[in-house]
């Protein structure tokens, strides 16, 4: 048996660079340059890791960008990371996934030749050579179309050659049910298959499905929105005599995060100084965009539903962070409060306001109600439509403003 | 339920303030305004409900001491229950208290009344205040408000509906433009436009590329057509440049002659040079064969003073015989040496034996293998035969001396034996006696006795006889001696035995005797010796005849000895002459003198061998030395002795001074070899010299020298101006190209130069439009890159991108709020709705009666108008209007019926105690009266508390009781 080579590279996935972010909402210039420039940011990042800890390649398991955004600075841009990769010697396997299918309309951007894609729907592999010597075979396909819905972890067949054996498959494991269901697969069908190495990409949560042999998403590079938060970035894996090695290296230009307090104040001048105190501490963490969960009694309840008051409160909090290096941009402050009424207690009544509770037991017109808006000619193709969990939160919000009118004293 | 006992520790004004309240459903509180009413109707509602630790600390006593109190409850099914609720016990919680001294908490005393505090203000509680909200009440909405009054007892609803619809339109309006959602969609709309407006610009980025595809080959075809209009350019300018050169070389070339001189180049100084080279070799060529010459004579001297072939073969036949022949006289000597020795040790070893043998002799006997074998059987034989002779002579004195004894021994017994008569008388005589004793006794005759003895005799005779023949037959060897012999002993045996057997039969026939006893006894003692002798006798007859067979067996062995004595005789006598030197000689010793004498035969056998072998070896020498002579004297050598040795002294002298001679010879003709070999290779030195030479003059076509050096001058005159010319031309194909020369010709004729001059000015002027051209394609293409550029690093449509969701993302959040009181406003709209199909009738049946009874059946019926969503009166002449348009006075009445018939219908089943302010139903005193009925009314059903300013208002009550508070507080009346 021929001793294992030293072999080193770098899993990514789902770099979606250049498409927007979600809940982010209008930010002052420098913050919204930053955040803009973010995906761009963490690509460069990308390419400064690869050169630092001189890889011999880069595997991005698919999305590299929208299909819906058709940037083509983004491909500009990637094109110049491959560049600047091609350069340090650094060679490149890609696919396509379901964001950036091969069908879909794009613009006419050459890669330089360090780059392998595997353009075949079917599983391909393609060999990775070092000093006349083939120590990697790497596996692959290529989506064709938005949606892939067969099991492709069946076409991965390991070849015979004596060297490691990589595969890349961007798709949903079942269990997942937060992205799109595409290329499911079971865990135990990628076990079967004998592979050294699983580069998945699809689902945006970084996950070390198991570790021998490693099966990973790496995650994507940049967050993109509040259901996205923490560190993100990629893998560096170290393969060789002692085994396999991956290591988690951060790209992000920012994060997202969600931060949950609990608080006595009663007015929003208290509230805005235990928000700015207790921002001071989470500074460290890095550029951030935060949203605040914060719960409290029933004099914070009496501080709902003070739209206006809560977007100046925003305002004062935001006031100087973008003269910030470690920015933090609070977007959002939800607030869980006792309320002063006990609705078990309320919903028993006769009287009107306990019939409304059994009123909002039956919420089924909602959706109608909503539709003046969200329906409307204009609004509808910039909307989406409200999730049912974001529904149901709108209902109880709805709710407590119509107890606290009404039971107003 | 009702309020039996209120006992206020503290609570505002009031401070350890009781009431009794056992007896009656319908207390009555009098007192004027500050008097406290409104405090105590504020302590049943927190002994009820409790209160929040701020509101408690508001109702501190200014006195100081404990906030809070106890009331007692006598509940429904009868039992009695004491709700205690202090502002510092238990965070403001309520303990029940029950007369068997159970406890229970706050969820106990809630869980009792089934309702919060709201609601049960809402529908239990009446204070003059909610009058006069309801006059702040725009006059248009009042229809509205009342019928929110019948729906929940209270204006909230009304309020908050309208504060939602205020909120909702100030943000969104479906077909409005002002408010912040629909500027928000517009902006929106326009950064779509903007963007949609990018996507097509970036959609032409493919388009760019191609066209710079393009722009790119066509500028490297105009760099193609401006680089081959250069270097046309370049060539002229060159071509014209030369000018004066091609016109000089195309000067030379024509006066050059048509015939040039046939001359090799440097032809003179070549020929010197190879004259200079052959000089020396030719030199060297002389010598050379000067000595071969010298060395040929010394040769032919030295074969003269050699032999001839026939000589010198003979001289080397008998050199190469030599070596043998000297061996030969080697090993002469040596054979003599030990013929010499054999010779010596033979006559010692034969004088030593002292027998009759000379060497010469001994060579003439034969010693053959066998007769080591004989000698040794004749030495034995004769050993033999002397031990035999000695044993059969013992033998035959032995049987001599036992005959003797055996005559000795018959010649006493026969003394003995009887007379034949006598015998056989006496036999008679004894048996006469005998058979005189004893009548008869047989007595042997006599006569037998006689035959017998005559037959022994004869017998002895013939046994004699036999014997003496049978001996004789022996020595005679003669067989039919041997026979009459045996026949004489048979016949002899057989007389014997007849006269024996005669004498027997004989004996029978004895006569008879007549003796005395003593007679007798002497016969019988004679006849008995006699007998015994006889007997003896008869035995030494068998011993006689036993020996005499003895005898004769050793006769017989006496014969066989003679006989072999003979043969051994014989044999001895044999050997000896044959071998005479045995004769003195015992032949017992032969043996040892046989191995003695062999091995000298031996030796002296191969002494002579040996003296033959020398004669061999003499005899070739002597054939030599013939031969020796022979050669000497024809080679002419000298010599003058015979001797073979010395004879070989001339030969070896003579051979060496051939063999000098020969190796000089051969020296010399090597060297010959070699001298001829060094002329030959010089020859081959010289061979291309001369070759060189000889081409050298032909060349020249010339054979001589002289003729070669002229033609050499004529020769350089001519090659001077070529090199003229080629240094011309030369000069031309180094300022001009390959192509240049041969495709216009230069060194074939002169160009013309004007044509060329013409061409040089076209060119000229082509080349500045092609240059013009690649400037304005090379703009484009600059213009192209420029405008990709752009695109690829164009970060407006980016973060127009970027900003459309940004702003969607405020548009979404400001949705959502849009959205919660959406939902809010259609959820209060939906509840109403569902309040007044279920309870908005009976409701208004009772108010209608009630209104109709406080207007004074002015109004006949309230009725809810669906389409029209507002309350509509009917007044008793059938008419009908909205309940809008009614007069403040009126309003309030509806109002005040509204609330208590929506109270009456909603505590049908909730029996708590009504806590009505008389500024509610502050009316003219008519309707007053019929205002106290209707509450008296409700006290059938519930205790009610009136809290009023008016003291004459319980006169017409039958169940109330009065309690003026004025008097309590300024009496000091603590119980």
């Amino acid at each position: 048996m021929k001793t294992k080579p030293y072999l080193k590279f770098i899993h990514c996935a789902d770099l979606h660079i250049d498409s927007p972010f979600k809940g982010v909402g209008e930010l002052p210039p420098p913050l919204n340059k930053h955040v803009r420039e973010s995906t761009f940011f963490a690509l460069d990042r990308l390419v400064d890791q690869a050169v630092t800890h001189k890889v011999d390649f880069i595997l991005m398991a698919g999305d590299l960008f929208d299909e819906e955004i058709r940037s083509l600075r983004a491909q500009i841009k990637l094109r110049d990371a491959f560049r600047k990769l091609k350069d340090n010697g650094i060679k490149v396997y890609t696919s396509h996934g379901n964001h950036d299918y091969l069908s879909a309309d794009f613009h006419p951007v050459t890669y330089p030749d360090n780059v392998h894609v595997f353009q075949e729907e079917q599983v391909t592999h393609e060999a990775f050579s070092k000093n006349g010597e083939t120590q990697a075979i790497i596996y692959g396909f290529s989506y064709h179309n938005r949606a892939v819905t067969e099991r492709k972890a069946a076409e991965y067949i390991r070849t015979d050659d004596h060297a490691y054996h990589i595969a890349m498959l961007h798709g949903s494991i079942e269990t997942n049910t937060e992205h799109d269901v595409y290329a499911p697969f079971r865990l135990r069908e990628l076990q079967e298959k004998m592979m050294d190495y699983w580069a998945l990409g699809h689902i945006h949560k970084r996950t070390v499905l198991t570790e021998n042999p490693p099966i990973i998403y790496p995650g994507n590079i940049q967050g993109r929105s509040i259901r996205e938060p923490g560190e993100k970035g990629c893998y560096l894996v170290e393969m060789g005599e002692t085994g396999t090695n991956c290591s988690f290296l951060p790209l992000q230009a920012f994060q997202f995060e969600t931060f949950h307090l609990s608080t006595k104040a009663e007015n929003f001048d208290e509230l805005e100084q235990m928000i700015t105190t207790k921002k001071e501490e989470w500074r460290n963490t890095g550029p951030a965009i935060i949203h605040l969960h914060i719960t409290g009694g029933e004099g914070l309840a009496t501080l709902r539903h003070h739209n206006q008051e809560m977007e100046e409160l925003l305002d004062v909090i935001n006031e100087q962070e973008q003269s910030e290096e470690q920015w933090l941009w609070v977007r959002k402050i939800d607030i869980e409060a006792v309320s002063p009424w006990d609705e078990g207690q309320l919903i028993q009544e006769k009287h009107f306001v306990g019939e409304m509770l059994r009123q909002f037991q039956q919420s089924e017109r909602m959706d109608y109600w909503l539709k003046p808006l969200y329906r409307h000619r204009k609004a509808r193709k910039h909307l989406e439509v409200l999730r049912e969990e974001e529904k149901e939160k709108v209902l109880q919000e709805a709710k407590d403003l119509l107890l606290t009118e009404l039971l107003k004293r | 339920m009702k309020i039996t006992y209120i006992h206020i520790y503290g609570f505002g004004k009031w401070q350890n303030f009781t009431l009794h309240l056992e007896k009656t459903n319908f207390p009555i509180m009098i007192g004027k305004n500050e008097a406290g009413k409104s405090t105590i109707q504020k302590f049943i509602l927190f002994v009820l409900f409790g209160l929040p630790p701020k509101q408690r600390e508001f109702y501190q006593p200014k006195t100081g001491g404990t906030v809070g109190g106890r009331m007692e409850l006598l509940l429904d099914h009868g039992e009695k229950m004491m709700v205690e609720r202090l502002h510092d016990r238990n965070n403001g919680a309520a303990v029940c208290l029950f007369p068997d001294g159970t406890v229970k908490d706050e969820s106990h005393l809630q869980a009792l009344l089934g309702m919060g505090r709201n609601t049960y203000e809402a529908i239990f509680s009446f204070e003059a205040a909610d009058l006069t909200d309801l006059h702040k009440i725009d006059q248009n909405d009042l229809g509205e408000t009342l019928l929110n009054i019948g729906l929940t007892g209270s204006t909230r609803i009304n309020e908050t509906e309208k504060t939602l619809v205020q909120q909702l339109s100030e943000r969104f309006r479906p077909q409005g433009k002002k408010p912040p959602i629909n500027q928000r969609l517009q902006e929106l709309d326009k950064i779509n436009e903007q963007l949609k407006e990018m996507e097509r610009e970036e959609a032409s980025y493919q388009q760019l590329n191609n066209e710079q595809q393009e722009t790119k080959g066509h500028l490297e075809l105009l760099r193609h057509q401006k680089e081959t209009i250069q270097e046309d350019l370049f060539r002229l300018q060159r071509l014209l440049q030369v000018k004066d050169v091609v016109l000089a070389y195309h000067q030379y070339a024509n006066s050059s002659t048509d015939n040039p001189i046939e001359f090799p180049v440097d032809g003179k100084e070549r020929l010197h040079a190879l004259k200079d080279q052959l000089l020396p070799l030719e030199s060297e060529q002389q010598l050379l064969l000067q000595r071969i010459q010298e060395n040929e004579q010394k040769l032919k001297k030295l074969h003269s003073a050699s032999l001839s072939q026939e000589l010198i073969e003979d001289m080397e036949q008998l050199s190469a015989a030599l070596p043998g022949i000297q061996d030969s006289i080697r090993k002469e000597e040596h054979l003599n040496d030990r013929i010499r020795e054999y010779e010596y040790n033979v006559g010692r070893e034969l004088t030593e034996l002292d027998i009759e043998l000379t060497q010469e002799a001994l060579a003439n006997y034969d010693f053959p293998f066998y007769l080591e074998e004989e000698w040794v059987q004749a030495a034995r034989q004769k050993e033999r035969l002397e031990g035999d002779e000695e044993r059969l002579k013992e033998q035959e004195r032995h049987l001599s001396a036992e005959e003797k004894h055996i005559e000795d021994r018959r010649a006493v017994w026969e003394g003995q034996l009887l007379e034949e008569r006598s015998y056989h008388h006496c036999i008679a005589d004894l048996e006469a006696f005998e058979q005189k004793q004893r009548r008869g006794g047989e007595n042997e005759g006599p006569s037998s006795d006689k035959r017998q003895r005559q037959a022994k005799q004869t017998f002895g005779l013939t046994v004699g006889l036999a014997v003496i023949g049978l001996i004789a037959a022996w020595l005679l060897s003669s067989l039919p001696v041997a026979m009459f012999a045996l026949l004489m002993l048979i016949g002899g045996y057989y007389i014997y035995r007849q006269s024996t057997s005669l004498g027997a039969e004989l004996s029978q026939d004895s006569g008879v005797s007549n003796l005395s006893e003593e007679e007798y006894h002497l016969n019988r003692q004679k006849l008995d010796q006699h007998e015994k002798a006889s007997y003896e006798l008869e035995h030494l007859q068998e011993q006689w005849q036993r020996s005499s067979v003895e005898r004769m067996k050793l006769e017989e062995q006496k014969q066989s000895l003679r006989s072999r004595r003979e043969r051994l005789n014989q044999l001895i006598e044999e050997q000896r002459k044959q071998y005479p030197f045995l004769l003195e000689i015992s032949p017992v010793h032969w043996v040892r003198l046989y191995h003695a004498v062999k091995p000298l035969q031996e030796q002296y056998r191969q002494a002579l061998e040996l003296k033959q072998e020398v004669a061999s070896l003499e005899n070739e020498q002597k054939k030599y030395t013939v031969q020796l002579e022979t050669f000497l004297t024809n080679a002419g050598w000298e010599w003058n002795d015979n001797q073979l040795s010395a004879l070989i002294g001339y030969f070896h002298e003579g051979e060496k001074v051939i063999q000098e001679i020969d190796r000089d010879r051969v020296r010399l003709e090597t060297d010959i070899e070699d001298l001829r070999e060094k002329k030959k290779q010089l020859e081959i030195r010289m061979l291309p010299f001369k070759r060189e030479k000889n081409s050298l003059l032909e060349a020249a076509g010339s054979d001589k020298e002289q003729a070669f050096l002229q033609i050499a001058e004529a020769a350089e005159a001519e090659r001077k101006r070529r090199d003229k010319r080629e240094d011309l031309r030369r000069q031309l194909t180094t300022i001009l190209k390959k192509d240049d020369i041969e495709d216009y010709q230069v060194l074939e004729k002169v160009p013309d130069y004007q044509l060329l001059e013409q061409q040089l000015t076209e060119l000229q002027e082509k080349i500045q439009q092609v240059e013009v051209e690649r400037d304005s394609r090379r703009q484009e293409l600059a213009d192209l890159h420029n405008k990709l550029s752009k695109l690829e690093h164009a970060a407006t449509f980016s973060e127009q991108r970027h900003q459309l969701q940004a702003k969607r993302d405020e548009l979404q959040a400001e949705a959502r709020e849009w959205a919660v009181l959406q939902t809010a406003y259609k959820m209060l709209l939906q509840t109403k709705e569902v309040y007044q199909h279920t309870y908005l009738p009976d409701v208004l049946d009772r108010a209608s009666d009630w209104f109709s009874r406080l207007t004074g059946d002015a109004h006949h019926r309230v009725y809810f108008h669906p389409e029209r969503g507002d309350l509509q009166i009917e007044s008793s002449d059938g008419f009908r209007f909205s309940a809008s348009e009614l007069s403040r006075g009126t309003a309030d009445q509806l109002y005040v019926a509204l609330r208590l018939s929506l109270s009456a219908v909603l505590s049908r089943e909730d029996r708590l105690p009504f806590l009505i302010d008389d500024a509610f139903v502050h009316f003219d005193p008519t309707r007053t009266g019929v205002m106290m009925d209707i509450i008296e009314e409700l006290t059938v059903s519930h205790q009610v508390f009136l809290f009023t300013t008016r003291g004459d208002l319980a006169d017409k009550m039958s169940g109330a009781v009065t309690i003026k508070l004025s008097d309590r507080i300024a009496g000091g009346l603590a119980n």
